[in-house]
């Protein structure tokens, strides 16, 4: 307790720091998961019309699943070097993965006899994809959001290492001095926000899928 | 073509892609405008295959096929699909929208006012029998099987198509309200005048609901007319087979009431209580009032409640 005391304390006496560390920690996820889902869903929805395509992209988005976050962060360094931008970038690589296979999926698990009948009376190909095949693939859609987001969040603790900022560097502090008070001001921030999104998004899941509840 | 055949085939044929044969051979059909049509055969015969072709779910590999006299080539196949109502054995709602959501859907697309939708759903839903007030804000995983084909009806009678392609809608559904579904299918279509191609391999439903037959077998028609032409004069060896047309009770389940009762002794008897019933029953049925009653006769009436002739022994010994 008096270390999460201390942490308070940390954190009130370098307010400038600290928010600014936020602030830098929550746009650099916002903005990786952003970007991330900008290509994820529409690359999940082009795999899920072409099989070929599809075998090709999701077996290389699984075995960059395997690759640890902090793994990611280091191969980019020598390409893009340091700093804010690199970490985007891996950040972004990271959040694709699991909104791109539950888009995908999501879309594939619809039933063949709904696209059938849709089709049957008379709704073209953009009114399938949005009126029937997304709303459907929704929860699933939304799920694969909420792990990236979870993922993402904790992973921008380690883009302090390539100097990107953020909550991270508190940590990285904290564990250069040896002070717990310092790096619990980087820690439990990052483990509330990542909680906080685990449930936001789980709450939106649930308003998707009333339908299902009912 | 004749101005009253809605639906005319001209040598349509089908073979899938990497098929060794044929899954339809080439067919020529003319279906009469505002009949109830329904194919006949067993599984694999080429039944849908046929009837995907009406609404371009499938091209055909030859042929043509002209709906109101237009080559339904010539039309996209969007527009072509907004006029013809579609109906699947898996009803295919859409379960994340309500039961209005789902009705509305070609209207919208067609660009209805929401005023002319409302009342729209609110009129599908009566004439399928649900109540609105009770169903429009339901979701479709809320509704039991046959609850779900009513709506699946409804839906693809939404923007008043004038042909209507039903592919075992009621297939799925228990022996009961698969008669009452059928009931209430001849009800709209004897209410709507919709041109009706039903498919089914219930021999008794392609019976009962079909003004006219498509009997089915390994991609070829066998058979197209009347049922009992069917079962009087089968065309071949596999119709007979089919209908078992030397079974005599069997053929009385067949039978309507209207193809073979007297109307020259239409009007009842005063002194004498007969039993009555719908000129659409079946023989079998009349065989049993007869059975039942204490008159030699029973009583036909058309929909109006009209008497509109007699059925005794004699008539269904010659049928
Ligand atoms: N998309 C397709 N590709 C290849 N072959 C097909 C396709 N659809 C149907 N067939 C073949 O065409 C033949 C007729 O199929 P169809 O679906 O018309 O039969 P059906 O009479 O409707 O049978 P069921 O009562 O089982 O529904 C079958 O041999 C089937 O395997
Ligand atoms: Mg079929």
């Amino acid at each position: 307790m008096d270390l999460v005391w201390g942490a308070f304390q940390y954190i009130m006496h370098n307010r400038a720091a600290f928010s600014e560390a936020m602030r830098t920690h929550l746009e650099l996820s916002g903005s990786a998961l952003l970007i991330g889902l900008l290509i994820s869903i529409p690359l999940g929805i082009i795999c899920a019309r072409h099989a070929r395509l599809s075998v090709m992209i999701m077996g290389m988005v699984n075995s960059l699943r395997v690759v640890p976050s902090l793994a990611i962060l280091i191969i980019v360094m020598p390409i893009l070097g340091t700093g804010y931008t690199p970490a985007l970038v891996a950040l972004t690589i990271l959040s694709c993965p699991p909104i791109l296979i539950n888009t995908f999926l999501g879309i594939k698990s619809v039933d063949h006899e709904v696209i059938e009948s849709a089709i049957g009376m008379g709704m073209d190909n953009r009114q399938i994809l949005f009126r029937i095949e997304l709303p459907l693939a929704l929860p699933l859609i939304l799920s694969g959001v909420r792990t990236a987001s979870v993922e993402v969040i904790s992973s921008a603790t380690l883009a302090a290492f390539i100097g990107g900022g953020g909550l991270g560097t508190f940590i990285i502090n904290g564990l250069g001095l040896y002070n717990f008070a310092v790096l619990l001001a980087g820690a439990i921030p990052v483990a509330l926000f990542a909680i906080c999104s685990e449930v936001v998004f789980g709450i939106i899941e649930k308003l998707a899928t009333k339908y299902r509840q009912a | 073509m004749t101005e009253t055949d809605a639906i005319v085939m001209e040598g349509i044929s089908k073979t899938f892609k990497k098929a060794q044969k044929p899954s339809l051979y080439p067919t020529d059909l003319r279906i009469e405008s505002g009949s109830f049509v329904t194919i006949l055969g067993a599984s694999g015969c080429g039944k849908t295959t046929l009837l995907k072709m009406v609404n371009r779910l499938y091209e055909p590999s030859s042929g043509k096929i002209l709906i109101n006299g237009q080559d339904i080539a010539r039309i996209a196949p969007t527009k072509l699909r907004r006029q013809i109502g579609y109906v699947i054995q898996q009803t295919g709602l859409f379960r994340h929208m309500t039961i209005e959501q789902n009705v509305a859907m070609v209207p919208g697309i067609l660009g209805w006012d929401k005023e002319k939708i409302n009342r729209r759903i609110d009129d599908l839903l009566n004439l399928v029998g649900l109540s609105p007030s009770e169903f429009r804000k339901r979701y479709p995983g809320q509704l039991s099987g046959g609850q779900q084909q009513r709506i699946g009806l409804a839906r693809a009678m939404a923007a008043d198509p004038s042909i209507m392609l039903m592919d075992e809608p009621f297939g799925a559904i228990d022996a009961i309200n698969r008669a009452a579904l059928q009931d209430e299918i001849l009800r709209i279509q004897k209410q709507l005048h919709k041109t009706i191609l039903f498919v089914t391999h219930d021999i008794m439903e392609a019976m009962k609901l079909g003004d006219k037959v498509i009997v089915m077998n390994e991609g070829k028609v066998q058979q197209f007319a009347r049922p009992l032409d069917i079962l009087r004069h089968p065309a071949n060896e596999f119709v007979r087979d089919l209908v078992h047309s030397d079974d005599r009770l069997q053929r009385l389940a067949f039978v309507r009431a209207k193809d073979v009762m007297n109307t020259e002794a239409a009007v009842p008897d005063p002194d004498k209580e007969a039993p009555e019933a719908p000129e659409n029953s079946t023989l079998h049925e009349i065989l049993m009032l007869l059975l039942g009653g204490r008159t030699d006769y029973v009583q036909i009436k058309d929909e109006k409640n009209n008497p509109v002739g007699r059925v005794t022994l004699k008539e269904i010994r010659r049928a």
